[in-house]
């Protein structure tokens, strides 16, 4: 049983028709990464997997339950988590509020779980805990991104969605990021990336579906979508 | 009037001032804290209050009445309190439950849910007329704080009354802020006014964080009401109007969305009303409050512990 | 609408006919005032006296050989009722006067209907002056007028107790400034201190205000209603005063003064337009008759009693039922000496030449009447 099926999931903004009859599986521990331009449905998908956006047709399963009805709150208590497009950390908070925030669905945990938890993000990103009690607000891009990966951790998801992580982020923090996001994988947390930047994202993937109008247009593993012309004509910028 | 002479009152009128400006300030949570979660105005905030004046009023002459209780403040203000705050919090729920939510879910625009507000302050206002009448009802003050409880301090008259008023809406304060500063609803309470899709997707119940917040601002202003009817000594169905208008100044004054800023805004508030009445020509007393407002505003458009608000947070 | 309206003055008409036929061996004298509603006591108390002046009036065999009859009007204290019941008393052709009001809203409209039909109508405590200002020959006041309590407040404040420095207080509305004013105006001709302060009615913190008030005032003139009265006296402690306190007839309410004061009110003074009755003794036998049948005297009943008297005197002097004639008997009333104990002469604007206050203190639940003052007009 996959980890996340979709089935033909119809999805409008008003009159537009933002998902035209999407389906896709992500099965238990891989990366997936959804391809496509601007307005391809791409953030769209992961706003109707978190029930931000509500589907008028089609089924999300999450572990083989139907969650495509439940409220955004309870589709995080089952274990998805998100890090958002330009990641969205709460500024007016400080780093150690924010991480706690992310670890709101676990907050009856025992406190060791919690610590353990802490001190996996600390490992991962020694910055985080320099800065624990500065305000969100006040940090880097590169900074912020940490602590955004990091509260999304502190849920500890089943399946973690990434919109855009290299966006905003200094070239060679980009390759860091997906060195991580590779190492949160390898720890058994299953990924599903969107990501403008195909090339860095392929390159970590296992699988890769490509989004044109709201449509999968292809699917493939990732070896073979960075093999295709087409798609290196398309989205990794390859002149003709 | 000489200089002397307004150095000599200038310390009674503080007293006053504080007494007052605490009492607006715990209006002024409401305020606050409801539009930091929905960028609204709850317009039926001050009606709230009103309310709480009025529960504490009936609890007390019941407790008069009954002679189960000894009338001591530490017996009676507890009571009165607890009455008031749990009805206000329950109205506070049924108001977002019925006049605001239901607009939200549907989309509403941001006029939509302030018209809903009038309403229920009308509502409000004219369920308490014809349940309790129309006349001025009488807090019995001084059957609770009898009139000898005062001393004179340097030639400044400071009642236990006074102090007592104070000293409940500084704790309220005080305790309300410990909340949102420490326990896990008051960071989903900030976590949604700043971000709320982010705090959905925290896995905060988005909406019942709203309600709470709602429920919590109501019950503040529901105390209010019983300590500004003991300091008063009349209320009245309409008395949530002017009190409110007050107390959003103050909101607004000290940087709406912000806590603390509601506190300090009816600080001000208070104070220089106060002074306003010695200093200048009392009938000016409101003018003075806004003409304060228009002068922090214009320099600090976001208020005095305000941010300045971000496009999309704007009214 | 119209149609209504057409059969509606038909009905009427003919109901006008219709009433002379039965109605010519009784003479009709109208009591108006609030019988119902928040001010039904006290318009129930002019009713009562003025049905009890008149039972005594008809154990005497009545007035030009004729049974009189009590018509009730009840004017709700609500102008638009007022003027209703005045159409109804004008229709009825064996009126021949009325006893009319406690509140000057209504009695001033009622008071015009009646002037076509020119019924007589005394009031005995519609202390607006507009009542008798407005030239109307069918109005007549019993009654001081409200501009002549202030100087009382200030003859009983300065004169009698001797107090040099006044805070006057009054709430920025027409009524109560003018009667600061007028305050202020004697006050200073009996050279007296006077000190102005404006609250809003209303308000319910005047502790600030009050806390400007200069330690050595001795008194305080408060031309506002009972209610914010009530506050002051309260708060009056707060910032460490302790003046006796007067004000006008506003605040003779037992309950929203003395009650609503919490004991604060003790030892103050308010000014009224009617005698405590116990206090005259001309004035027993009406106080026990009426105690016997209505209960206590409490408010306006012995000015009514007095105007249906006057009123059925001039009845009697004119000698036939003649509404105009009635009118300006009434108006030509000299020396009348009544239940009272003062005499009643109404000067050419319809008010009493002799305009009578009378100074209460408030003692425990009660105002008890300290003095009479009569300052001519």
């Amino acid at each position: 049983m996959p980890l996340l099926q979709i089935e033909n999931l119809m999805a409008y903004y008003g009159p537009i028709r933002a998902l035209n009859d999407i389906s896709l599986t992500i099965e238990d521990g891989e990366i997936v990464c959804l391809l496509g331009g601007n307005a391809s449905g791409k953030s769209t998908t992961m706003k109707t997997i978190l029930g931000i956006v509500r589907p008028a047709s089609g089924s999300v399963r999450f572990g083989g339950e139907r969650i495509d009805r439940l409220p955004t709150q309870a589709i995080v208590m089952r274990g998805i988590s998100l890090v958002p497009e330009a990641r969205r950390l709460f500024g007016r908070m400080t780093v150690r509020e924010n991480l706690a925030l992310g670890a709101y669905a676990r907050r009856h945990a025992p406190a060791a779980e919690a610590d353990a938890d802490y001190d996996r993000i600390f490992s991962l990103f020694p910055r985080v805990k320099e800065r624990l009690d500065q305000y969100a607000g006040t940090l880097s891009g590169g900074e912020q991104q940490m602590v955004a990966i990091g509260r999304a951790l502190m849920a500890r998801p089943r399946l973690l969605l990434m919109d855009e992580p290299s966006m905003g982020l200094a070239p060679v923090f980009v390759d860091q990021v997906f060195d991580i996001i590779r190492a949160i994988n390898q720890q058994g947390t299953t990924i599903l990336v969107v990501e403008q930047n195909a090339a860095v994202a392929l390159s970590i993937a296992h699988r890769g579906y490509v989004l044109r109008n709201g449509r999968v247009v292809h699917t493939d593993t990732a070896a073979a979508l960075l093999a295709s012309d087409e798609i290196r004509r398309a989205y990794l910028g390859d002149e003709e | 009037m000489t200089f002397a002479d307004i150095l000599a009152i200038l310390p009674q009128q503080l007293v006053f001032g504080i007494t007052l400006g605490t009492a607006y300030g715990l209006i002024a949570i409401g305020y606050t804290m409801v539009y930091g979660v929905l960028f609204m105005i709850n317009f039926a905030h001050g009606d709230v209050f009103m309310i709480g004046a009025y529960v504490g009023w009936a609890l007390l002459g019941m407790l008069f009445a009954s002679h189960v209780v000894p009338m001591h403040p530490m017996i009676v203000l507890p009571l009165l309190l607890v009455g008031a705050m749990v009805m206000t919090g329950a109205i506070g729920l049924l108001l977002e439950r019925l006049a605001y939510r239901p607009l939200y879910q549907r989309g509403a625009t941001r006029l939509g849910p302030l018209i809903s507000a009038v309403g229920a302050s009308i509502f409000l206002q004219n369920a308490v007329m014809l349940i309790a009448g129309a006349r001025e009802k009488v807090y019995m003050t001084y059957s609770v704080f009898p009139r000898t409880w005062r001393f004179a301090v340097a030639g400044i008259n400071v009642s236990v009354l006074v102090i007592v008023i104070a000293s409940i809406a500084l704790l309220m304060m005080l305790g309300l802020h410990w909340l949102v500063q420490r326990t896990w609803l008051g960071r989903s309470i900030r976590a949604v006014a700043e971000d709320r899709e982010m705090a959905a997707v925290m896995g905060i119940d988005v909406w019942r964080v709203v309600a709470l917040t709602f429920c919590i601002g109501s019950a503040l202003g529901g105390a209010a009401g019983v300590l500004i009817g003991f300091y008063y000594t009349q209320i009245n169905f309409y008395m949530g109007y002017a009190a409110g208008l007050k107390a959003f100044t103050a909101a607004v004054l000290g940087g709406i969305g912000n806590v603390r800023g509601a506190m300090l805004g009816g600080l001000i508030l208070g104070i220089v009303e106060s002074l306003a009445v010695t200093f200048i020509n009392p009938a000016f007393k409101d003018v003075i409050a806004f003409v304060v407002l228009i002068l922090v505003l214009m320099f600090r458009p976001g208020g005095i512990l305000g941010e300045a608000l971000p496009d999309w947070k704007r009214v | 609408m119209r149609k209504i309206a057409a059969i509606a003055a038909v009905l009427a008409a003919a109901w006008v006919l219709a009433v002379p036929v039965c109605a010519q061996d009784t003479i009709k004298i109208a009591a108006g005032a609030p019988l119902t509603g928040p001010l039904a006591k006290q318009g129930q108390e002019v009713a009562n006296a003025v049905k009890l002046a008149v039972e005594e009036w008809n154990a005497k065999g009545g007035v030009l050989g004729k049974k009189i009859a009590v018509l009730e009007a009840d004017d709700q204290g609500n102008p638009q009722v007022g003027v209703a019941a005045a159409e109804k008393v004008a229709a009825d052709p064996a009126v021949m006067g009325s006893v009319w009001g406690i509140t000057s809203v209504t009695c001033i409209p009622a008071s015009e209907v009646l002037d076509r039909s020119n019924i007589v109508l005394i009031t005995p405590g519609c202390t607006n002056p507009k009542v008798t200002d407005r030239g109307l020959k069918n109005v007549d006041r019993v009654c001081a007028r409200d501009d002549f309590q202030a100087p009382a407040g200030a003859v009983w404040l300065i004169q009698d107790l001797k107090k040099k420095k006044i805070a006057v207080f009054d709430d920025g509305t027409t009524g109560p400034r003018g009667g600061a004013d007028e305050f202020e105006k004697k006050a200073k001709a009996l050279g007296a201190t006077v000190l102005r302060y404006v609250i809003r009615a209303g308000d319910k913190d005047f502790r600030p205000i009050l806390g400007t008030i200069p330690k050595d005032a001795d008194a305080i003139y408060a031309s506002i209603w009972a209610p914010d009265a009530a506050l002051i006296v309260k708060q009056l402690p707060d910032v460490g005063l302790t003046v006796p306190v007067m004000g006008p007839d506003g605040q003779f309410e037992p309950v929203d003064y003395i009650q609503a004061s919490g004991g604060a009110a003790e030892g103050n003074y308010v000014s009224f337009l009617v005698p405590d009755v116990k206090k005259v003794p001309a004035a027993q036998a009406f106080a026990k008759a009426f105690e016997a049948k209505y209960g206590p005297v409490s408010s306006y009943g012995p000015l009514a009693y007095e105007a249906t008297n006057i009123l059925l005197t001039a009845v009697q002097k004119v000698g036939k039922p003649d509404r105009e004639a009635i009118r300006d008997a009434v108006r030509a009333t000299k020396g009348y000496q009544g239940a009272l104990g003062v005499s009643v002469t109404f000067n050419a604007k319809g008010d009493v030449d002799t305009q009578n206050i009378y100074i209460y203190q408030v003692k425990g639940p009660d105002f008890i009447q300290v003095k009479s003052l009569n300052l001519g007009s």
